[in-house]
């Protein structure tokens, strides 16, 4: 019977050392890996070096009661965040950065908000208007914590003279002395320096919202108020997200601005958390309780910026 | 027939390797012409040394400094002094690291008392006990540079009082005299205020001024009657909030209640009291001599004169706030020992300290060296040192006590702070840090 006949299947065996197509697949991905990998080495190296490594020694040194000057730490435990959580004055530090950050989130923003608007609205035409407002962002921060510093002065300070010029004598205040108003002026500074960046942002984004949006709603007969609230504003949303977590991450490590127009004072009214740490370590020799700060500070702006993004994120639309 | 054209063409490695042979023979060459020209214009015998010097008196004596590194220059050719200068505030914080990451300056100035404890005991200080110039210092300076060691490890070089600097011209103005007791001190206050004058220029935004007035109180206050406070302090029997600290801060706090102080306090910075005083906007400060030089420079003509702070009942001694103000060390580390010697040695000579302390407009450290062309405003001072003096109280705490006392005095005025919690938080520094003194 025919039925039975079968051509025998031989399955032949590999001969060593011979490529199969999927080998083949798989050594050429290994090769193209290296040299990724060698591209990469240089910027891996430097980021260990002046990123991991840091914060890895910034850990040692936390537990540890190093002066500065001694040759050999000495390790003490959590002794430096037991001090920490007992030390009212941190907390003061703590207040006084979240206050800071938060004025400066509305303030800048909100500023940022209304110049690109008005930019990107009426005075369209002046793109040279974009580059002025930008130009405080390109000074040296210590230049323009002196010159506000100057402006501040109650003696013979530009803003206390012209509010008596004009008559307003009685709104006079010792800006940056007055406890109840320094931070509230540092807010301001910090805020007219920084609000061409964050006005850029905002440009761009506006520049993403679709015309026919706008010819849409304009045929509907809507009010500018109804146009901004409906359609810019939810469509910037990028925008929005980008320029809250970027001002919430600068004003929480604020220090170069606060040291040259207050150096924290008067008393601790103005002192920042990174201030706090710069005095701990240089100028009261305690390296392990200042480097114990700038970890739970830098935990503290990880947590609030990913709160942040989580929560500005869901507001993004997608077109 | 081939071979016309075989003659080799430029190919990219030739190109290179041409390359590469014409650059290493351009740079070869220039190397050895640099070899040459450097030889050529070294003087020939000793090697030649450059010493670094940094310190902070670059902002009110760099003039003198770069005289005075010139003339040791012309006397010692084979050596070069490279000075450095950062103001006070700024100084120790870039000293340390540059001591911590082994890139120590060969001379370099560090605070007198137990602010250079730190530096000795981490061994950053050569000993110089044994200098010529050590034993011509009078005993107050040499105290104040001595370790617990028992030895000198940095050199003084100037002496500061604290007083009130008045203008002359506005106290003729309105008839009122130099007063001798507080209640006196207080009218002329008084007589000022009325008369539209602010009697005090306060720049307390720079923390280092706050602490000037109780610091000239309590010479009178304190340590008049009792020496030993600091001591005391040390041992536990005598703490900031049981004193008359309490007082002090109160009387000074009253100035400010009573509107003698220039409005605004809190926002005016050193600088700033020194131009209401060179404006003739404000009739006193109560600085150090120090303060004299800017004035004058802002403002030639005005007549100055220093008295001290009567903080005193009518008919008691007036004890003074003095103490050395600068002083210069050697690295423990240097590589030349022998030549930063030399140079001390030079600052420590007559005739160059006389130089600087004229510049300087300061008072003495030496026993052999007095200030003939001191301002005659400093002068006036003089005289009342001999009644008796206590120095910077700071120089006798460890550190951290004086930081906590600058901070709150501002919160205080900014009225954050009460006065008792003051003097506790300065005595919890106190015991926190006493470990360093002994």
């Amino acid at each position: 019977m025919d039925v039975m006949e079968q051509t025998p299947i031989v399955i032949e065996p590999l001969e060593p050392g011979k490529e199969t197509p999927v080998t083949r697949q798989r050594k050429a991905r290994l090769r193209q890996f290296r040299v990724q990998l060698l591209f990469l080495l240089p910027a891996l190296v430097i980021f260990t070096a002046f990123v991991i490594y840091p914060i890895l020694a910034s850990l040692y040194y936390s537990l540890t009661d190093w002066d500065g000057l001694a040759p050999t730490p000495h390790f003490v435990g959590l002794v430096n965040f037991q001090q920490f959580v007992s030390d009212p004055t941190v907390f003061i530090n703590l207040r006084n950065t979240l206050v800071f950050a938060g004025g400066v989130m509305v303030l800048q923003n909100g500023i940022a908000l209304l110049l690109a608007l008005i930019l990107d609205g009426f005075l369209r035409r002046f793109s040279f208007l974009r580059v002025l407002f930008l130009l405080p962002a390109m000074f040296s921060g210590l230049a323009i914590g002196y010159t506000w510093s100057y402006i501040y002065s109650p003696v013979f300070g530009f803003l206390n003279t012209f509010l008596g010029r004009i008559g307003l004598a009685s709104w006079q205040q010792d800006w940056l002395g007055n406890p109840h108003l320094t931070l509230a002026s540092l807010i301001f500074t910090n805020s007219w320096e920084f609000m061409g960046l964050s006005m850029v942002v905002f440009l761009a984004g506006l520049q993403a919202v679709p015309a026919e949006l706008y010819e849409a709603a304009d045929i509907d007969g809507t009010s500018g108020w109804q146009r901004f609230r409906h359609i810019t504003f939810p469509l910037i949303a990028p925008a929005v997200t980008i320029n809250v977590l970027l001002t919430l991450i600068g004003s929480m490590k604020v220090f170069d601005l606060i040291l040259v127009m207050t150096n924290g004072g008067p008393g601790n009214a103005s002192e920042s958390l990174a201030l706090r740490i710069y005095n701990e370590a240089f100028t009261q020799n305690q390296f392990g309780y200042a480097t114990a700060i700038g970890i739970v500070m830098s935990l503290l702006i990880l947590g609030l910026s990913m709160l942040n993004l989580r929560l500005l994120r869901k507001r993004e639309v997608e077109l | 027939m081939a071979d016309m054209y075989d003659s080799s063409p430029l190919t990219r490695r030739r190109f290179l390797h041409r390359s590469a042979l014409l650059a290493g023979t351009a740079l070869g060459a220039e190397s050895l012409l640099a070899a040459c020209g450097a030889s050529g214009a070294s003087t020939g015998g000793q090697q030649p040394v450059t010493l670094k010097f940094y310190h902070w008196i670059g902002t009110d004596a760099g003039p003198v400094v770069a005289e005075i590194n010139k003339r040791f220059h012309t006397e010692n050719p084979n050596i070069t002094v490279q000075f450095s200068s950062n103001s006070s505030d700024q100084y120790e914080t870039v000293l340390k690291a540059r001591l911590a990451g082994g890139d120590a300056p060969d001379v370099f100035g560090v605070y007198p008392g137990v602010k250079f404890y730190p530096y000795a005991k981490a061994n950053y200080l050569a000993d110089l006990s044994a200098e010529p110039w050590a034993t011509r210092l009078s005993a107050g300076a040499r105290r104040v540079v001595t370790y617990t060691d028992g030895k000198v490890y940095t050199m003084p070089m100037d002496e500061n009082v604290i007083g009130v600097t008045y203008n002359k011209q506005i106290f003729s103005q309105h008839g009122l005299s130099v007063p001798t007791n507080w209640a006196d001190f207080l009218a002329v206050c008084e007589k000022l205020k009325s008369a539209g004058v602010t009697p005090l220029a306060l720049g307390i935004k720079d923390q280092w001024v706050d602490q000037l007035i109780p610091y000239a109180m309590a010479p009178s206050a304190l340590y008049r009657e009792n020496l030993n406070f600091d001591k005391q302090l040390l041992s536990g029997t005598s703490t900031f909030s049981h004193s008359a600290w309490t007082q002090m801060m109160q009387d000074y706090l009253a100035l400010n209640a009573h509107g003698y102080f220039n409005q605004g306090g809190l926002g005016t910075t050193y600088v700033q009291t020194t131009q209401l005083m060179a404006a003739g906007k404000a009739a006193m400060v109560v600085n150090g001599n120090w303060i004299l030089a800017p004035i004058k420079q802002l403002n030639p003509n005005l007549q100055l004169d220093m008295f001290p702070l009567p903080y005193v009942q009518p008919g008691q001694p007036i004890w003074i706030s003095s103490a050395v103000g600068t002083t210069t060390a050697i690295s423990a580390t240097t590589k030349h020992p022998v030549e930063a010697r030399k140079y001390l040695q030079f600052w420590a000579r007559p005739d160059i300290m006389a130089l600087y302390l004229k510049e300087k407009v300061a008072y003495s450290s030496f026993t052999d060296v007095s200030n003939p062309a001191l301002d005659p405003a400093a002068q006036a001072m003089v005289a009342p040192l001999k009644v008796g003096s206590y120095n910077f109280l700071d120089q006798n705490w460890p550190v951290g006590v004086q930081d906590v006392m600058l901070k709150d005095i501002q919160g205080v005025f900014a009225g954050s702070m009460s006065i008792p919690q003051m003097l506790q938080d300065m005595d919890t520094s106190f015991q926190k840090n006493k470990g360093q003194i002994g």
